[in-house]
């Protein structure tokens, strides 16, 4: 027999034999691990600088796609105006989204928590700092609420989305 | 006979390798695409540092909406499906129906005409005529805040947010 088909690589002397259990059982190999990274899960500790809460994640990402916790500024005494504040919370999210490896230009979406009605320009003029100029605007909503955190100084607050790309 | 078999088994396995392969490729890349706010949510056509909405692979997150004709629809009802009637136009530019919403947040202002306290029942009446009917049955996930609007001051009764995913 081999001396007709003295050729035959190791592909080949494999497909030779092959039965169709074996295709099924690659199928299943090449395809299984997509559903599965699919939904890679990941939690990323809440950072110091937004303080010990021991039952939440800073950020949880889930495959490609990573939900951030509600952030505040992280010197609440410093900053007592909302425009600072504003600054103060996208330049602590942007150093959380470089650690992991994102940019501010990852986010997709944002809701801004503001504690009162006079709170909108400022906000406005430090969300431009960081979105004004960069061409990946996000979704965005605004709300005005009363915060939890309005009673240690807090003006507003964000939770956002962003995107390995 | 026994050979062409093989033969034939031999490009259908090539095939599933290389089928499989692409498959992955183009799962684990997430396409973003963003969506420019439509004339109906920026009047005025200002430069706004933000989007209607964003494409995340298969998700689409969609921002704050208000209904465009606030003016004539002053009491909850006429707002919600003012509000939904537009995201619906904004969904079908994107080749997705109000059945493919699954994600959504609801939030009520207060209302003047009832001493501020925000009207959820007809939120719920205008909901109702997009959510849950005999054409289209399904129903998303909620919540429903009160909240003060940022665009209280130009008569908004109620602000939805919301997710949508491709079939």
């Amino acid at each position: 027999m081999w001396l007709v088909r003295p050729f035959l690589t190791p592909f080949e002397f494999y497909i030779d034999r092959m039965r169709p259990e074996h295709l099924l059982l690659v199928a299943v190999m090449l395809i299984g691990p997509l559903t599965a990274s699919a939904q890679a899960r990941k939690q990323v500790p809440l950072p110091q600088a937004q303080g010990i809460l021991p039952d939440v994640s800073g950020a949880v990402w889930a495959g490609n796609i990573l939900f951030v916790s509600g952030w505040l500024d992280p010197d609440l005494k410093t900053d007592t105006d909302v425009q600072s504040q504003t600054v103060g919370v996208f330049k602590d999210l942007k150093k959380f989204l470089e650690s992991e490896k994102l940019t501010l230009g990852d986010v997709v979406m944002i809701h801004a928590y503001i504690g009162s009605e006079a709170g909108y320009e400022g906000y406005r003029a430090g969300y431009a700092q960081f979105f004004g100029n960069q061409p990946n605007k996000p979704a965005h909503t605004t709300l005005q609420v009363v915060l939890p955190a309005a009673r240690r100084g807090a003006l507003l607050e964000i939770d956002l989305i962003a995107v390995r790309p | 006979m026994r050979r062409n078999g093989r033969g034939a088994m031999a490009t259908i396995a090539m095939m599933v390798l290389v089928s499989a392969s692409l498959v992955s490729r183009t799962a684990s890349a997430q396409h973003i695409k963003r969506i420019p706010l439509p004339p109906s949510q920026n009047p005025t056509n200002a430069d706004l540092p933000i989007a209607a909405a964003v494409w995340v692979g298969n998700t689409l997150y969609v921002s704050g909406w208000l209904d465009p004709d606030m003016k004539a629809d002053s009491d909850t009802k006429s707002q919600t499906a003012g509000i939904l009637k537009d995201i619906q136009k904004l969904l079908e530019s994107q080749k997705l129906t109000m059945g493919d919403v699954v994600n959504m947040h609801v939030y009520l202002g207060t209302n003047p005409a009832t001493d501020g306290k925000p009207d959820f029942s007809g939120m719920m009446a205008g909901y109702t005529q997009f959510f849950g009917t005999k054409d289209q049955p399904n129903k998303p996930s909620r919540t429903t805040l009160q909240v003060v609007l940022p665009a209280a001051a130009r008569g908004a009764l109620v602000e939805i947010d919301l997710v949508a995913a491709r079939p």
